[in-house]
């Protein structure tokens, strides 16, 4: 097991995060979700590290616009391979099936790249869409998390899950709390009350 | 998550609370918050479980009273006297429970301020949503009704200004700012009369202001007819209008609407009414067509000036007539009627043709009318305008066109029913019945004769009407009486129909039975026969027949008469062609006919015999496509000479008929056929089948030869035997005198030596003389019954000596070999002679085969075998494998003297001896040879027959064997070939027989596998028997084969033509051997 000493900030808190914390925002506001997502990915690239974000929603233009703002050029940090924006649903359902394993090895090897590459640290933003929930291989999404949790300590990529209340029901959302150690609450990171930790979440699942 | 007592709670649960407070409101609605929650609390309390109770009531349940038990605690959410749900916890251990009850009462007081918040914001939302949707739709309703005045305003057809009670403008729509000449920006605000100047039309005085005399009246007002609005570039347009005053609510007036139009088009139209109206009466006075005006009653009301011309009467005069009054009798009902369905079904317009009658000139007019009918407003009728051009001319012209047309229909009807039928009778009954359907009369019919001087004469076709039969004198000879004598003589006198009738020069004759009220007839005549008479008879009423009924009738007549004409012709020629084409079809010979091209054109049976094909196959094909190329290329050969001649040639060839393979020799005459210009048109072919003519000519010949040389043979041996018994006796006196002086002289004298030379000069001439004794059997015999091989058996020694050591000898004698009766001596003299002749045949070294065996001949086979007698005989084979003898030679074997070795090599007597030895037993001799390829000679003699007539006839009784199968025959000596056929057929067998090798292999690729067996001779010109077998293999692997040959098989075998073993017979043979040695080759290869 490796501990994490280095801390991140994640560019929408005030708060820093140990590298390769596994956090959950859970937002109403589309207005939130985009901010931190923005912020998320600009403090991450100031900082160094290797980002990459996961969304249906934004687009490269919308970034390198954003980027630019502050100073950033999106193409060149593409180029070094320090920046990867990819649609959630093909990230999740490639052929139509979420398989849990293949994004582990996936993120896992996202992180080995980022080390060979010579990156200080890594970073991630997904975004969950509601689709996973009526694909094959959906009804494993909490298993996919917290075996995330388990992932990140020997791959300590910094993750933030977004999850929009409107779009999961409560009584999802309060079992997405159960599988992530932190969660973020009103700009605040907190510990998470409600994580169970990955052995006794698998187990009793 | 336990709590570690009863009475406080964890940080961690405080956490989880505290979370769940914060969290919860990010819920975007009740039951996303409620399972949220429970979830949560479920997981903070560990309680068994615990659901959720949406209530959506009003008033609210009286949730307050529900007390927990030990199990259940339900916790209402709730906002002052509204619940809005519970939560049901089920609990497993209340002590456990018990700590979390105040924050979880708390939590839900949370809950239900969060809830009723959110109802309230809900509801808030909702009235904020309605409101909006209100002012919406009213807005939306405002803006419409606005849009709609506008547009109202905008679209109506009339131009509308409103002022306020000032007679400042207010507003004024599209059509006015177009007829005023000024834009709605121009003239708001301006005084009315600034923009709506008004004049009066005629006076061009200045309008009374609209808006001053409506404020004054207080009502609507119109202007004066003839208002001129003077627009803003000065022009003037005639307008209609009226002004308005506009109200408040109150009834105050608050401004004036004027609306006005412009009429400047209206008078123009009205003025060119008026014009034109004049311009039309003009034209109605001046048209050459009836124009007629009818009231509701019928009656003319108005008639223009060609009223007069049409109706014979002045126009005043016709006034108030009936509109029917002249209409034409015929057409006065249809024209009543039409006008009347007019009327019932309220037509407006109408057209109809009728016909007018001037009553001055009684001119029959044909009008077209076109009129047009006016009706009130309850539908009746108020009056008719009508047009009627007159189209008497054009009727008159469409009459002839018709009439013209009805001509040549009737015409061509006629003409069809003569094409279409070629017997005589049938064709006039159908011409009779149509004349009869055309005139519609009720009679017509043929007569003949039509000769007056005829004392009968019949009809022999007639069609009537049921009430007016005339079939009483059908077909039946009837008196001419004088009458109808004289009617005749005119009809043949006259050109034309004549006709009798009422009014006519000759009234028609009345009768009972066949009285007549009018009749039309004409003399016909057919180029074959006499005249015919040709009529028909009105009985019902007198008829007048029109000029196109006779014109008609008189072409009809000719029709007929063309028609009988070619009928008879056609008759005639086709039973010429009949009887010509029984000739062709019955006659014997192949009769075909071909084009200069060489295309048939025609052919008989037989000639599709040869062809195998039947005529209509053949025409329009040549030579080429049913015969072979060199063939094919004789015929056409021969039709080009016979057309360069351009005279008939003759031929003969060979053919073979292609229906059942048979060969026949025709003799062919091609006559060349040229029309009248002498043009080539074909060639006539005629082939009679002269094979059995040549045969017989041939064996007649051959017969005569054989005649001649028996006859020679007769005159040599009576010659011959008469000088050589004469010469023998005197041989006898010389050798006796000889003898006796020799007894008398010493033999030491040469007188004895003398003597003795006689004596042996006159010993050989003795011997030569007993040989042709011998030739003219005459020689002295002892015939005695011997058996032949036990006779030649004792001669082999000799006969070996004879031929010596390079000449192989072997003796094949047959099984039960009948007896015969001869002088052995003679049997001596014959085998030693025959192999003579065989030794002297060899060059070097070879082989002589004798061979002995049974033979029976019956008259079949002697009939085609010249020479043969009926009856049994033993055989007696002797062949070599010498040289041969030439065709040229073989006639003269037999001859006394006749030799073919050198001088002094030998007598010629050998063969003749030999031959007058079988003469002398009743037997013959037959030879076989080819030049090069040996000489068999098969020596015959009768068998004898003992005095108890014990004989073995079993072999004659028996019958001859028969078969079913198919057999090649081939064999290139055509009378051998047509015996053998004949043979082969009589014994049941299916026989294609061929001339040639080469042309039994084309009928053995076209007969496809049906052959069973083939029998075929074995030396042949083209190739060999064997190399044909074999040739036939690919086609026929398992085929069955049967050689003959006049040689013996040994010679053959030797020769290495055939294989030994093969089934094989010798030539010649009787029908019996070959139907046994058929089966026995067709048996012993199964």
């Amino acid at each position: 097991m490796q501990e994490n000493h280095i801390e991140v900030s994640l560019g929408f808190t005030d708060e820093k995060v140990p590298v390769g914390t596994h956090m959950c925002l859970v937002f109403t506001k589309d207005e939130e979700r985009v901010d931190s997502l923005l912020k998320f990915f600009l403090s991450g690239l100031q900082a160094g590290e290797r980002t990459s974000c996961f969304s249906e929603e934004l687009t490269e233009e919308t970034l390198r616009e954003y980027l630019a703002q502050n100073n950033i050029s999106y193409d060149e940090r593409k180029t070094e391979k320090a920046i990867i924006l990819a649609g959630a649903s093909e990230v999740y359902f490639e052929s139509g099936v979420f398989d849990p394993d293949r994004m582990l090895n996936t993120l896992a090897a996202y992180y080995d790249e980022a080390v060979q590459l010579g990156f200080p640290a890594s970073r991630l933003i997904g975004e969950m869409i509601p689709e996973i929930q009526h694909v094959p291989g959906g009804d494993r999404l909490l298993e996919y998390e917290s075996k995330v949790s388990m992932l990140l300590r020997d791959h300590p990529v910094t993750t933030v899950c977004q999850y929009d209340a409107n779009l999961f029901d409560g009584a999802t959302i309060m079992e997405v709390l159960k599988v992530h150690p932190k969660m973020i609450i009103n700009g605040m990171v907190i510990n998470n009350p409600f994580y169970i930790h990955p052995k006794s979440y698998l187990k009793g699942s | 998550m336990k709590v570690s007592n009863s009475e406080s709670l964890s940080v961690e649960v405080l956490g989880r609370i505290t979370v769940l407070q914060s969290m919860v409101t990010l819920m975007p609605d009740k039951v996303s918050m409620l399972d949220f929650v429970c979830q949560g609390l479920k997981d903070i309390t560990g309680v068994k479980s615990l659901a959720y109770r949406l209530i959506d009531g009003n008033p609210p349940l009286p949730i307050d009273n529900v007390k927990p038990t030990v199990t259940t605690q339900v916790f209402p959410i709730k906002y002052n006297a509204v619940t809005y749900a519970e939560l049901n916890f089920q609990i497993e251990k209340r002590e456990v429970f018990e700590p979390y009850i105040p924050f979880i009462q708390n939590f839900v007081n949370m809950l239900g301020v969060v809830f009723e918040g959110q109802a309230q914001r809900n509801l808030n939302e909702t009235l904020m949503e309605e409101l909006e949707r209100r002012v919406a739709e009213r807005t939306s309703e405002l803006q419409k009704k606005e849009e709609d005045l506008r547009i109202t305003l905008n679209s109506i057809g009339d131009a509308v200004i409103s002022t306020d009670v000032g007679g400042n403008i207010t507003n004024m729509n599209p059509v006015a700012e177009k007829l005023t000449g000024w834009k709605l920006a121009e003239g708001i605000g301006r005084q009315l009369t600034d923009v709506f100047r008004i004049v009066d039309a005629a006076t061009l005085q200045p309008a009374l202001n609209p808006v001053k005399k409506v404020l004054e009246t207080d009502e609507i007002v119109g202007f004066a007819k003839h208002t001129s609005l003077i627009t803003k570039n000065g022009t003037h347009h005639q307008i209609a209008d009226s002004a308005a005053p506009i109200r408040n609510i109150d009834g105050s007036i608050c401004g004036v609407v004027l609306v006005f139009r412009d009429v400047t088009e209206e008078y123009r139209i009205a003025e060119a009414l008026r014009t034109s109206e004049e311009k039309y009466r003009e034209i109605i006075e001046r048209t050459g067509d009836l124009i007629t005006i009818v009231d509701g009653n019928g009656a003319l009301t108005y008639v223009n000036h060609c009223g007069e011309k049409i109706f014979g009467l002045p126009v005043d005069q016709c006034l108030g007539k009936s509109a029917l009054e002249w209409v034409h009798p015929e057409d006065r009902e249809k024209t009543g009627k039409w006008f009347d369905d007019c009327i019932n079904n309220h037509l407006e317009q109408s057209s109809f043709e009728n016909r007018q009658i001037n009553q001055v000139t009684k001119e029959i007019f044909h009008l077209r009318w076109t009129s047009s009918f006016h009706y009130d407003d309850k539908g009746l009728l108020l009056w008719v305008n009508g047009l009627a051009h007159d189209i008497t001319e054009l009727k008159s012209r469409e009459e002839e066109r018709r009439s013209h047309i009805r001509f040549l229909e009737n015409l061509e009807q006629i003409d069809r029913v003569i094409k279409q039928e070629t017997d005589v009778e049938q064709m006039l009954w159908n011409i009779v019945k149509t004349v009869f359907l055309i005139f519609d009369c009720d009679r017509a019919w043929l007569l003949y004769p039509c000769d007056p001087n005829a004392p009968f004469f019949r009809v022999p076709v007639e069609v009537t009407k049921p009430e007016y039969p005339g079939a009483e004198v059908f077909n039946v000879d009837v008196p001419i009486s004088p009458d109808q004598s004289l009617s005749i003589l005119e009809a043949l006198q006259s050109d034309s129909p004549v006709t009798y009738t009422d009014g006519t020069e000759r009234p028609v004759t009345s009768g009972k039975l066949f009285g007549v009220q009018s009749q039309l007839f004409m003399s016909i005549f057919p180029k074959l026969g006499d005249p015919w008479l040709f009529g028909m008879h009105q009985c019902s009423h007198p008829r007048i027949w029109t000029e196109a009924e006779k014109r008609l009738f008189k072409e009809i007549g000719r029709r007929i008469s063309d028609g009988l004409s070619s009928t008879l012709y056609l008759r005639e020629l086709q039973e010429s062609e009949s009887h010509l084409r029984t000739l062709v079809q019955t006659i014997p010979d192949l009769i075909w006919l071909k084009d200069p091209d060489g295309v048939y054109l025609s052919c008989n049976p037989i000639f599709e015999r040869f062809f195998g094909a039947k005529e209509k196959e053949i025409i329009g094909k040549t030579d080429y496509q049913f015969l072979n190329r060199e063939l094919a290329d004789f015929f056409r050969d021969h039709d080009r000479k016979a057309i360069a001649a351009r005279k008939p040639t003759s031929n003969e060839e060979w053919v073979t008929f292609a229906d059942d393979g048979h060969s026949a020799l025709l003799e062919t005459i091609k006559t060349p056929m040229f029309n009248e210009s002498g043009q080539l048109i074909g060639v006539l072919g005629i082939g009679r089948d002269i094979t059995e003519r040549k045969k017989a000519e041939e064996e007649k010949i051959k017969l005569e030869g054989q005649l001649q040389q028996a006859q020679k043979m007769e005159a040599i041996g009576q010659l011959a035997g008469g000088v050589a018994h004469d010469f023998n006796n005197m041989l006898g006196v010389i050798l006796g005198h000889a003898e006796m002086a020799m007894y008398e002289v010493d033999p030491s004298r040469s007188l004895y030596a003398n003597l003795e030379e006689i004596r042996k000069a006159a010993t050989r001439s003795a011997d030569i003389t007993r040989q042709l004794l011998a030739f003219a059997r005459k020689q002295t015999i002892v015939p005695k019954v011997i058996d032949l091989n036990e006779t030649i058996e004792g001669m082999l020694k000799m006969l070996r000596r004879l031929v010596g050591e390079n000449i192989a000898l072997a003796w094949l004698p047959g099984d039960g070999l009948w007896n015969v009766k001869i002088d052995p001596s003679q049997i001596d003299q014959i085998m030693a002679n025959l192999f003579v002749n065989a030794r002297a045949a060899i060059i070097n070294a070879g082989k002589i085969i004798v061979e002995t065996g049974n033979k029976t001949f019956d008259e079949e086979y002697c009939n085609v075998h010249a020479g043969f007698v009926p009856g049994e005989y033993a055989q007696i084979v002797v062949s070599d494998s010498g040289i041969g003898i030439d065709k040229e030679t073989l006639p003269h074997i037999f001859e006394p003297f006749f030799t073919t070795k050198g001088v002094g090599e030998g007598t010629g007597l050998g063969l003749a001896m030999v031959y007058g030895a079988v003469m002398q037993n009743n037997g013959f001799i037959n030879v076989y040879s080819e030049s090069g390829k040996g000489t068999t000679f098969t020596i015959y003699l009768p068998r004898h027959i003992d005095q108890v007539g014990r004989v073995r006839t079993e072999n004659a009784v028996e019958p001859a064997l028969r078969g079913d199968e198919t057999i090649l025959l081939v064999e290139d000596e055509q009378t051998v070939l047509e015996m053998t056929r004949s043979m082969l057929e009589l014994l049941g067998y299916t026989v294609f027989s061929a001339g040639t090798p080469r042309e039994a292999l084309r009928m053995a690729s076209e007969l496809n596998g049906k052959i069973s067996l083939l029998l075929t001779d074995v030396v042949m010109p083209e190739m060999n028997g064997r190399d044909l077998a074999q040739n036939l293999l690919p086609l026929y692997p398992y085929l069955k084969c049967l050689f003959m040959s006049g040689y013996t098989s040994d010679i053959i075998a030797q020769q290495g033509i055939l294989d030994e073993g093969v089934e094989f017979i010798q030539k010649p043979f009787s029908k019996k051997d070959l139907a046994n040695k058929v089966r026995l080759a067709l048996e012993n290869n199964k």
